[in-house]
């Protein structure tokens, strides 16, 4: 290390690559994760985001380039670089013909708690409480539900009393009330001063949970910096409009773009996608209705954060910034430019979001 | 699913677990450690139970069925069943070095590794404290304690059934000497002792291949046709030093010490062969243990 | 620090400190170059060593089984085991007394009197028989033999003994281990 500083970071690539035979699942990645920060590790299903975490863990080794963890190496440090660190990678795997507390204490004994001067029982009592599997906790873990394992995982995670926190895919396979819990539990742990890593394809749940976000593709980083340094990157909001007459509608809209200069129309399957700021959104609505064009549905698209996430990760996509829309009077193609797929399902993917 | 992760702590954020320092988990002692998580996941299933329980059970069983029964004649010691308890032992471990005792040593190390693979359990045990290695010498040993404990609880079952249910008079050697009671005993004692050394060599196997296939079903039925496979080439005539090379030829080692005068050189050979297959696969169960990626689960 | 661009941005603060997984690599990468494109290659590599030593081996060695440790064993145990047979009737006798003496040849007289097969035959003379027995040997690879005798000259499976019990006759067919190790 050129000029170390006194505290070491809690994760540091440098130059990390893995390849599976001839494709290469993490590339020369870079990454900081200070302590402290909440941590997003973003990116679409095969980004390479469990391979990195697997190497973290050391579940599998690079074939290039340097981890640290607080300043550890495994080279170096062997399997005391884990020391700080605890979580799952994918979905938590148990024994399952051990109960739940017998799993912990299994995990117990390995991680020698009863040596380091603690009551292993207490401990155990009190991490399956945290994630309140306290009253089926002497089930087998076969009986478990995917959420209960999910839970026991977190459980396990917080018996070593990490200074890093690692989740994969934490919100993966639960159902909408596990995901708002699970989440609560990541912003509470992070809040007692625990720093956490934690790899989504969601943009939603990093935008929720996290303070800094790295966006992988293909094994590469594609973005990295603050969450405030992403939005500054994002395009405006996008909306889907139907219509009583949408070729009517754009006929309006396009006569109108002089007033409506800030936004630009595009139509998608069976509706039209308006983006632009929301004052100008209203403003269509209006010359809309002034026209006589009734407006029948008005949802929020793609949200901005995901456009950004779209756009860094799909690689037909260009990088969107303000500069690169399209002008309001040459984007009545009859294809979106941006975001095709998360456009191509508003009712799906749009409507549950809450508009930003 | 729906019971709330957060409900009851939610409200005091800095209860329980969070509310302490991060404390550095210890680097010593983690082959202990590996030795009892191994020892607590053996004892809560059912198989080495069941192992041990039948290696005590069968041999009685056996013993008593031999007594109503033509002696066999088709194997060694078989024709004096009748006449000493002794030679029903005998008769027992030279039935049992065929497949019984290559399946007591892969019941439990053929799935020690695949086990894990199988549960995806990898991830859990290896991101805890302890290293692949610790792990791996963890699996190693009990596995070995596993297949000695299944030996010795045979050999006294066996032994005491035929002292017990057909007696303890003297011994026919197989040089047609008379061997009285009490040295039959010992060399009955010393011959199922013998019978360690190519024991923990199939055991070994069985950690091989539980580590490699990764798959729990070869990990246990693959030893048991290696173990049949190396029996029949040791069986073939003229493969004079690769039958002194097969771990199994050292399960009838015990043959020299029933002769007069009395052979150890099968016995010493033996013991080495089975050290060699033991260390050789031992280390190469290693090697590809802790270099391997950790993919599945 | 932002990186924007979507391909092969990264930061130029390669390198850090030497340590790291860079060894481990190397020889990873060195273990791949060696085992060629194929990953079954080295597997077949070692399969052929591992056949080629077996073949070696399977060749090499003295013979474990010979004439003269066949008729050794054989008269050794006969003699024991007659003289037990006979005490066990009431002659009392002891081994030494049997002075047998067995000539042993393996599958007639075109076939080397070597090796294990079940076609050995041993005739052997003993005090009181004159006339030779003949005995057939099924000899194992192991140097262990099953010897059968002459039912006409040693009895039939069970013998009749001083107390009026039937018991196994020890020389009706009777297991004998050579050493394999032992020269001639
Ligand atoms: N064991 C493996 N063998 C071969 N390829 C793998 C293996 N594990 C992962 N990959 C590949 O590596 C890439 C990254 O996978 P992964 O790290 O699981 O991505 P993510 O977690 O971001 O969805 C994918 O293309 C995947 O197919
Ligand atoms: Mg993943």
């Amino acid at each position: 290390m050129t000029d170390a500083p006194a505290a070491p970071p809690a994760v540091r690539a440098r130059g990390l690559t893995k390849r599976f035979g001839q494709r290469a699942a993490v590339d020369d990645l870079d990454l900081d994760v200070a302590e402290g920060t909440v941590y997003g590790l973003l990116g679409p299903n095969g980004a390479g985001k469990t391979t990195f975490m697997r190497m973290l863990f050391g579940l599998v080794g690079a074939d290039a380039g340097t981890l640290e963890v607080f300043g550890r190496t495994w080279a170096h440090d062997g399997v005391a670089t884990l020391a700080p660190v605890a979580g799952f990678i994918e979905s938590p795997r148990f024994y399952p013909y051990l109960t739940g507390r017998a799993n912990l204490r299994l995990l117990a004994t390995l991680d020698r708690v009863d040596r380091r001067g603690d009551d292993a029982d207490a401990r155990i009592g009190g991490v399956l409480d945290t994630v309140d599997l306290l009253d089926r906790a002497d089930e087998k873990v076969s009986g478990y539900s995917y959420g209960m394992r999910q839970r026991l995982g977190v459980a396990a995670a917080l018996l070593r009393e990490p200074r890093l926190l690692v989740l994969d895919e934490p919100a993966n396979g639960l159902d909408p009330a596990g995901i708002r819990d699970m989440r609560a539990l990541v912003t509470r742990l992070a809040r007692s001063g625990l720093t956490v890593l934690l790899s989504s394809h969601d943009m939603d749940e990093v935008e929720q949970i996290c303070d800094h976000v790295t966006i992988m593709s293909k094994g590469r980083v594609a973005f990295t910096g603050s969450l405030h340094r992403l939005r500054a990157l994002a395009p405006a909001p996008t909306h889907l409009i139907t219509t009583s007459d949408d070729l009517a509608a754009l006929r309006v809209l396009s006569k109108a773009a002089s007033r409506l200069d800030d936004v630009s129309v595009t139509t998608t399957h069976g509706a039209l996608a308006l983006r632009g700021p929301q004052a100008a959104i209203d403003r269509c609505v209006i010359t809309l209705a002034d026209a006589g064009v009734a407006v029948r549905t008005l949802v929020p698209g793609t949200s901005p954060l995901e456009a950004v996430f779209f756009s860094l990760t799909e690689p037909e996509d260009v990088v969107p910034t303000h500069s690169h829309q399209p002008e309001p009077g040459a984007a009545m193609s009859t294809r979106t430019s941006t975001a095709p797929k998360a456009a191509g399902a508003p009712a799906a993917a749009a409507t549950s979001r809450s508009p930003r | 699913m729906s019971a709330p992760l957060t409900s009851g702590a939610a409200q005091a954020p800095a209860t329980g677990v969070l509310a302490r320092a991060p404390r550095a988990v210890p680097t010593r002692g983690g082959f202990p450690a590996a030795l009892r998580a191994e020892a607590t996941k053996l004892t809560a299933q059912l198989r080495a139970k069941l192992l041990l329980a039948a290696c005590l059970v069968v041999p009685p069983v056996v013993v008593a069925g031999l007594a109503g029964q033509r002696p066999p004649s088709d194997t060694i010691y078989g024709r004096w069943v009748h006449e000493s308890g002794y030679a029903d032992s005998l008769l027992l471990l030279g039935f049992a070095a065929q497949w019984v005792l290559p399946l007591v040593a892969s019941l439990v190390a053929g799935d020690t590794f695949a086990g894990e693979e199988a549960h995806g359990t990898w991830k859990t045990l290896l991101t805890r404290s302890v290293s692949r290695s610790h792990v791996f010498w963890a699996k190693c040993v009990l596995s070995a304690v596993v297949s000695l404990l299944a030996l010795l609880l045979m050999a006294v079952s066996a032994t005491v059934a035929g002292m017990l249910l057909v007696g303890t008079q003297p011994l026919v050697g197989l040089s047609g000497q008379t061997v009285g009671s009490t040295a039959a005993l010992e060399l009955v004692a010393a011959s199922w002792a013998l019978a360690a050394a190519p024991l923990l060599a199939m055991t070994a196997i069985a950690l091989l291949l539980s580590a490699r296939v990764r798959n729990p079903a070869v990990g246990v039925v693959g030893p048991v046709v290696i173990g049949l496979l190396m029996t029949l080439l040791g069986a073939v005539g003229g493969t004079h030093l690769l039958r002194r090379a097969l771990p199994t030829t050292a399960f009838e080692s015990w043959h020299g010490l029933f002769a007069a005068p009395a052979f150890t050189g099968p016995v010493w050979q033996g013991l080495l062969t089975c050290a060699v297959w033991t260390v050789v696969c031992l280390l190469l169960a290693r090697v590809h243990l802790v270099r391997r990626d950790i993919t599945g689960g | 620090m932002t990186m924007i661009t979507k391909t092969a941005s990264r930061s130029t603060a390669a390198g850090g400190p030497g340590t790291g997984w860079v060894k481990r690599a190397d020889k990873a990468t060195r273990r791949r170059r060696w085992q060629g494109l194929r990953p079954s290659a080295g597997a077949a590599v070692t399969g052929v060593i591992v056949l080629a030593g077996a073949a070696v081996l399977s060749v090499s060695g003295g013979q474990d089984v010979t004439q003269v440790k066949v008729q050794d064993s054989l008269q050794t145990s006969f003699a024991n085991l007659w003289a037990l047979q006979q005490t066990e009737t009431g002659h009392p006798m002891r081994p030494t007394q049997v002075h047998p003496a067995a000539t042993c040849d393996k599958g007639g007289p075109d076939v080397p009197d070597v090796g294990p097969g079940g076609d050995w035959i041993c005739q052997m003379t003993w005090t009181g028989q004159t006339e030779p027995g003949k005995f057939e040997l099924n000899v194992h690879a192991n140097s262990c033999y099953t010897a059968s005798g002459p039912g006409s000259k040693v009895g039939s499976f069970t013998v009749t003994d001083t107390d009026g019990r039937e018991v196994t006759n020890p020389v009706y067919a009777f297991d004998v281990c050579m050493d394999a190790d032992a020269s001639a």
